[in-house]
């Protein structure tokens, strides 16, 4: 697998306008692929959640709020609900808070106020999240973060991770065996900047060797994709049990922008075959953050090929896969 | 050698207040602290000359407060306000904070006071004429550093003194000092060389200098970075000068965020 990587190792997006399901070449066959995505897009001054087929088709809006930004869709593992963010309010006075819909957008509830980052534990049951870090004021940065939350779906209860001194962690992901949450953490801990993996019934947490934004795994849990700047995916394999859960050696570079422009939000398909992403010119890539002309693409982890998925570059970020 | 650097410079200051006319108060370097009780140091307006060799030019520039120390996480943590630092401690100046972040601060300290911000959140653009704080202009930095010198550093031009004055390569431990551990410039402030290097409000532009108007220079228009001064821990003394430029385009961006960028705010005085 290593040697295929390596062979695919640096693909180059140009910054060209192609039409949904086309690339310069070489392209991914995206009608192939049977999933749909989940992402949010800006409309009407306003962030909404888009529903739409991998090639780019049936797009259809999930909400369709003025006054609300709903952003950072988590689609569960049986693919029957959405967790995402809700921006109310603006500036210094804006909030974020978690909500939970049906796949269709509707029995939109309330999951947790002042929270954010939150992904869904393989089984469906949990959801784990960080709560905004400060009460005086909002703030866009993901690491404006405090603590570790789980939220428990079947009881309706929150606990707090029994490690109270994590703090600054963003873009979490729980791993396929259930065991780890990852984060990104920035300024916490006694860290700079880097991602770690933390025990969900321990206390432990520990450096994944990986530096850069948003680990995030393969389904089957062997390996994980994350951006290593705002420039460039790379993957390699994993192994939590390891001491140094990514070696050094199996990083591989995967994709790469020009200057001027930057990926961000990777996401791997159910089948561990692509990989989608979002892709535009130099822009504020977090989550609330103004994108323009940025667009959701699809990268097939075998060939490296890659395609465009929607095309309009209305902000078009955090896509996530319906299993 | 210090001493005789504050006695010119208080000098100078004395006689240009003589010929301006103006009042004595008005013209003197004089610590204060702000209402929230922060401490900073009064610059009476005046002329410098700005940059060194071929880039050395004259530049006027009105009356300001700055802050004596570089914002520390203790500043921060008061306004309630994301601590990003890499290395922890109330006293140490904060670190790992974007430009925004820094422009952040300012109009929350400037709320707290009951001032009006300088920055605008959406464009990121400075009112100068609102009363509020703000990151210094390029050459605000560079007059207050300078503290009436002339020579490269403003204790002299011997760079064996570097170590009384400055936490860098030599001296920091591989990581930032708490505020103001070191002797300050002739002017009082701390820490205007090393610790960590301060962002200034200017956007970078090599060739500035070449058109920059002679009052009150406030940066280019447009440019993908920001103005950095002063040098941070881990640069080398050959690095330190008053006069060296230095820019950064993590204004946004928490990818490349770094442990050796700070700030510190200054406010209008006229």
């Amino acid at each position: 697998m290593k040697k295929i990587y390596t062979f695919f190792t640096v693909i180059v997006l140009a910054a060209s306008s192609l039409p949904a399901g086309q690339s310069n070449a070489p392209a991914v066959n995206l009608s192939a692929i049977k999933y749909k995505l989940v992402y949010e897009t800006f409309e009407n001054n306003s962030f909404d959640l888009c529903i739409i087929n991998a090639d780019g088709t049936e797009k259809k809006k999930l909400t369709n709020t003025s006054n609300i930004h709903e952003m950072y869709p988590k689609v569960s593992p049986d693919g029957k609900k959405i967790s995402y963010l809700e921006d109310t309010g603006e500036g210094r006075n804006r909030k974020r808070d978690i909500y939970l819909m049906n796949i269709d957008g509707s029995g939109r509830r309330l999951i947790s106020k002042n929270s954010r980052e939150q992904c869904w534990s393989p089984d469906g049951r949990f959801i784990a999240f960080v709560k905004s870090e400060s009460t005086r004021r909002f703030s866009l940065d993901s690491w404006s973060t405090k603590g570790l939350f789980i939220y428990d779906l079947t009881t309706g209860q929150v606990r707090e991770h029994a490690n109270k001194t994590l703090e600054h962690l963003y873009s979490l992901g729980w791993s396929p065996d259930g065991k780890y949450i990852t984060a990104t953490v920035l300024g916490g801990m006694g860290l700079k900047h880097t991602n770690i993996g933390i025990e969900v019934n321990g206390t432990r947490y520990f450096l994944l060797n990986v530096t850069g934004c948003r680990p995030e795994f393969s389904p089957d849990g062997s390996s994980i994709g994350w951006g290593r700047t705002d420039f460039e995916f790379d993957i390699a394999k994993i192994n939590m049990s390891r001491s140094v859960p990514v070696s050094d050696r199996d990083k591989i570079p995967f994709l790469q922008v020009k200057k001027g422009y930057e990926v961000y939000h990777l996401d791997w398909s159910p089948d561990g075959r692509y990989i989608a992403f979002s892709f535009g010119p130099d822009g504020e890539q977090h989550v609330g953050g103004t994108a323009k002309g940025w667009n959701i693409c699809i990268a097939e982890i075998a060939t490296g090929k890659w395609a465009y998925v929607t095309t309009d570059g209305n902000q078009n970020k955090e896509p996530d896969w319906i299993p | 050698m210090k001493k005789i650097i504050t006695i010119f410079a208080v000098t100078a200051v004395i006689l240009s207040a003589a010929s301006c006319g103006k009042k004595k108060n008005d013209t003197a370097v004089k610590d204060i602290k702000s209402k929230s009780g922060i401490e900073m140091v009064f610059l009476p307006g005046g002329e410098f000359i700005m940059g060194d060799g071929p880039d050395a030019h004259t530049v006027r520039l009105s009356p300001f407060y700055i802050d004596k120390y570089e914002v520390t996480q203790e500043m921060f943590k008061k306004i309630e306000l994301p601590n990003p630092s890499h290395f922890k401690g109330d006293k140490n100046p904060v670190e790992m904070v974007a430009w925004v972040n820094a422009a952040v601060y300012c109009n929350e300290r400037s709320l707290e006071e009951g001032l009006t911000p300088c920055y605008n959140e959406d464009t990121w653009e400075c009112n100068f004429d609102a009363d509020g704080y703000r990151l210094p202009t390029e050459a605000e930095w560079e007059y207050a550093a300078r503290a009436g010198s002339k020579e490269k550093y403003f204790f002299g031009n011997e760079q064996k003194n570097m170590k009384n004055y400055a936490i860098y390569s030599k001296n920091s431990s591989g990581k930032t000092a708490p505020a103001g551990t070191r002797k300050p410039n002739p002017w009082g402030l701390y820490d205007m060389y090393g610790n960590v290097a301060e962002w200034c409000n200017d956007i970078f532009a090599d060739n500035y200098y070449k058109s920059s108007p002679s009052s009150d220079p406030r940066g280019p228009e447009k440019g993908k970075g920001r103005v950095l001064r002063g040098g941070s821990w881990n640069e080398p003394e050959e690095f330190f000068s008053s006069a060296m430029r230095a820019m950064d385009e993590s204004i946004n961006d928490a990818c490349i965020l770094r442990d050796t960028i700070g700030f510190r705010c200054v406010r209008k005085a006229d």
